[in-house]
């Protein structure tokens, strides 16, 4: 860890370009024209494509088509990646006069893969860059330290599926449509490992047994379960669950009748059977 | 002539077009069951999968999702139904829908900038205006290539009754292109062992085929050559999977078929719920036929009843199931219809400025209106969304980063919805 940080600072001090001097003057140069408010035929025009490129702010914004620079990433900043096109093609940029030389290019790729840091400029809107990040809500989970190595060497062994519920989420759900097979119980085992994060169990078409719902039951995070088309044991041990929402038995059968009243306080249950 | 086709032909065909080569993206490199999976969801998904219909030639807004019953002129004859829920109204043919109505999001605010037939369409599947020199991938190869498959062993994309417009993988990889289904009743074609060879006959065939192919694929050990073998294995792996049986209706009964409706959209949506229900991520049903520019009113007769019966049903079916949560239910279609009935023929024209979509389950709003038009159903007073908005929307629910920008072969730049944002009030 500590290698790669001292490597990370000795590469972008040693290769790290410059904004004001070095990158400002070819924006200015080539870009800004356009990318600011500006007048054409005495009339006042926006920045084109919402992209202003005479602020740090406007630039970390990006404009109506995204980001225009993703830090560390020139191949996905459009900014770098759109001036670097063939000159022949329909969309470089810019797209009349000159287009960047090689030298300015490099310079700008460089800068990009560098961290894209502003520096000290922050041009005509003063605000501080904001880079964005997925800014939709989702729902607060508490933070859990990264899953270990071992836990995914364990489930690699499993014959159902296992994965994040998205991407590096430290929570699972399990799936898996088992063509009637029987769920052997110590399967569950490496999952009640990580009991605090399994959400969600989707079991279709398989048979389990008192030992599989008994194991299930210990999953207390577990928030979904579907056991549809299989064949059940008594579900008595489920109520321990306290933060499940929903149950579906869709098409399943239990040995022992499930009553919808059991089950009123989840936001969602659908009863055994068709 | 013979109708028997000949083992190579057949196994063409199977891994071909009962496959798309589809099954080549078996990145994981085997079709075991299990394992543990990454996901590329950028955040928990609420819908898992989706169940896009495509209403093809401009469904009227006026006559099925935004009745005007209190300017005659543009209501033309129909009658208009309440829903169960308050506010809500539908034209007088949507039954079955409107009893539906708490599980409804309505979208009254729909508005694009195309106006012809196959520009709206390509607009509304991909999210970019049509060009001369790309063509882009339609939503449900972009949930294919973002997500890969759900069910290792099923497309992660499918398109039932579709057209001969989009959609299509654009320019992703061959294995993203949706696998067609051209007639739901038929189910996969070519996916099932000749009858003429029993099975131990069958497996001895296929035995000799591997040793004969493994010397090959030592001596040329090319991304074609692998590409071939893995769609070859992972057809005959569905041959004997049991998810084939969700391409064959008559495992269903004949009375839920019924309800759905006996025609190609009715058991194209059973059909979809059945591959959803097995773990396919984006099926596509289309209708189309809705191109009415003479006798609106005698053809919705016939028209709007064969969508009334698959949509309520399959929203019904699908809430007993208790999938509604995990599945999304869109309607969209490539612009509404003129609100002013022309005279001479009784027919309403194309109409971009102003339309309607549905949205139902995958964690959107039950019994919600979103947007409005005016009092003559021309202009989107409220809350406009373009169809780059729609495709955000879906997009959001499914997990997708609406944001990440990928480049075609061409390096050029592109994003799942284009411009679009998520619609979150629909949430």
């Amino acid at each position: 860890m500590k290698i790669t940080l001292l490597f990370f600072l000795l590469a972008s001090s040693l290769w790290a370009v410059d904004f004001e001097t070095k990158v400002l003057p070819i924006l200015k140069n080539s870009c800004v024209k356009c990318h600011e408010p500006h007048e054409k035929r005495g009339k006042p025009r926006e920045a084109k494509a919402g992209l202003r490129l005479d602020s740090a702010f406007g630039i970390a914004q990006g404009g109506d088509n995204g980001s225009a620079v993703v830090p560390g990433k020139p191949e996905e900043s459009p900014l770098y990646t759109l001036a670097a096109l063939n000159p022949d093609d329909d969309d470089i940029m810019p797209p009349k006069g000159d287009t960047l030389t090689k030298k300015e290019l490099e310079t700008l790729k460089v800068w990009i893969e560098s961290g894209a840091d502003f520096g000290k400029w922050r041009g005509v809107n003063k605000s501080e860059p904001k880079w964005p990040m997925e800014t939709l809500p989702e729902k607060d989970r508490k933070d859990l330290p990264k899953l270990p190595q071992k836990a995914i060497y364990d489930f690699k062994k499993l014959p159902f599926i296992v994965r994040p519920v998205a991407k590096n989420s430290p929570y699972l759900e399990v799936e898996w449509r088992g063509d009637g097979q029987k769920l052997r119980s110590m399967d569950l085992l490496p999952l009640t490992q990580y009991k605090d994060r399994v959400l969600r169990i989707d079991f279709q078409d398989l048979t389990l047994d008192m030992e599989a719902i008994k194991k299930i039951s210990t999953l207390e995070s577990l928030e979904v379960l579907n056991l549809t088309h299989c064949k059940l044991p008594s579900l008595k041990g489920l109520s321990k669950l306290s933060h499940l929402q929903k149950l579906n038995l869709y098409a399943s059968n239990s040995s022992s009748q499930v009553k919808q009243s059991d089950w009123a306080k989840l936001d969602s249950f659908t009863p055994l059977g068709i | 002539m013979s109708h028997e086709i000949s083992r190579r032909d057949w196994l063409c065909r199977a891994a071909g077009t009962a496959l798309g080569l589809g099954i080549t993206s078996l990145d994981r490199g085997n079709l075991l069951n299990g394992a543990w999976e990454e996901n590329q969801a950028v955040r928990e998904p609420k819908a898992r999968s989706v169940i896009y219909l495509y209403m093809s030639g401009g469904m009227t807004h006026v006559d099925t999702f935004d009745p005007k019953p209190e300017n005659k002129e543009v209501q033309g004859p129909l009658e208009v139904i309440e829903g169960a829920t308050s506010g809500m109204r539908f034209g007088q043919h949507l039954i079955k829908t409107a009893k539906q109505s708490r599980h409804l999001c309505l979208i009254n605010s729909m508005t694009t900038t195309q106006g012809a037939h196959e520009q709206g369409d390509y607009f509304m599947h991909t999210s970019y205006e049509m060009r001369g020199t790309i063509q882009h991938p339609s939503l449900g190869s972009w949930v294919s290539r973002e997500l890969g498959r759900r069910n290792p062993e099923l497309p992660a994309s499918v398109l039932i009754n579709g057209g001969s417009r989009h959609p299509e993988r654009g320019y992703f990889e061959m294995k993203h292109q949706p696998l067609r289904v051209d007639n739901p009743n038929e189910g996969l074609a070519h996916a099932k062992r000749p009858q003429n060879i029993e099975a131990s006959r069958y497996d001895k065939r296929m035995e000799l085929l591997g040793k004969f192919n493994s010397s090959y694929e030592k001596r040329h050990q090319t991304k074609a050559v692998k590409d071939y073998k893995e769609s070859y294995d992972a057809a005959l792996k569905l041959m004997s999977s049991r998810d084939l049986e969700a391409f064959d209706l008559s495992k269903e009964n004949e009375t839920l078929k019924a309800a759905y409706g006996e025609n190609e959209f009715g058991q194209g949506c059973l059909l979809a719920r059945r591959l959803v229900e097995r773990g396919v991520r984006f099926a596509e049903v289309q209708l189309g036929g809705w191109d009415f520019h003479n006798d609106c009113f005698g053809r919705l007769e016939e028209k709007a009843p064969v969508l009334d019966n698959a949509l309520g049903t399959l929203i019904e079916d699908l809430h007993q199931r208790g999938m509604l949560e995990d599945t999304m239910v869109v309607l969209a279609t490539e612009f509404g219809r003129t609100p002013n009935i022309n005279n001479r023929e009784l027919g309403r024209d194309h109409f971009p400025k102003a339309f309607s979509g549905m949205i139902a389950g995958g964690g959107a709003k039950g019994g919600h209106i979103h947007g409005k038009t005016d009092k003559d159903a021309k202009n989107v007073v409220e809350s406009a969304m373009s169809p780059m908005d729609l495709n955000a929307t879906i997009a959001y629910a499914m997990g997708l980063d609406t944001k990440k920008v990928i480049y075609s072969p061409s390096k050029r730049p592109f994003q799942v919805a284009h411009k679009g944002k998520p619609v979150l009030e629909l949430f």
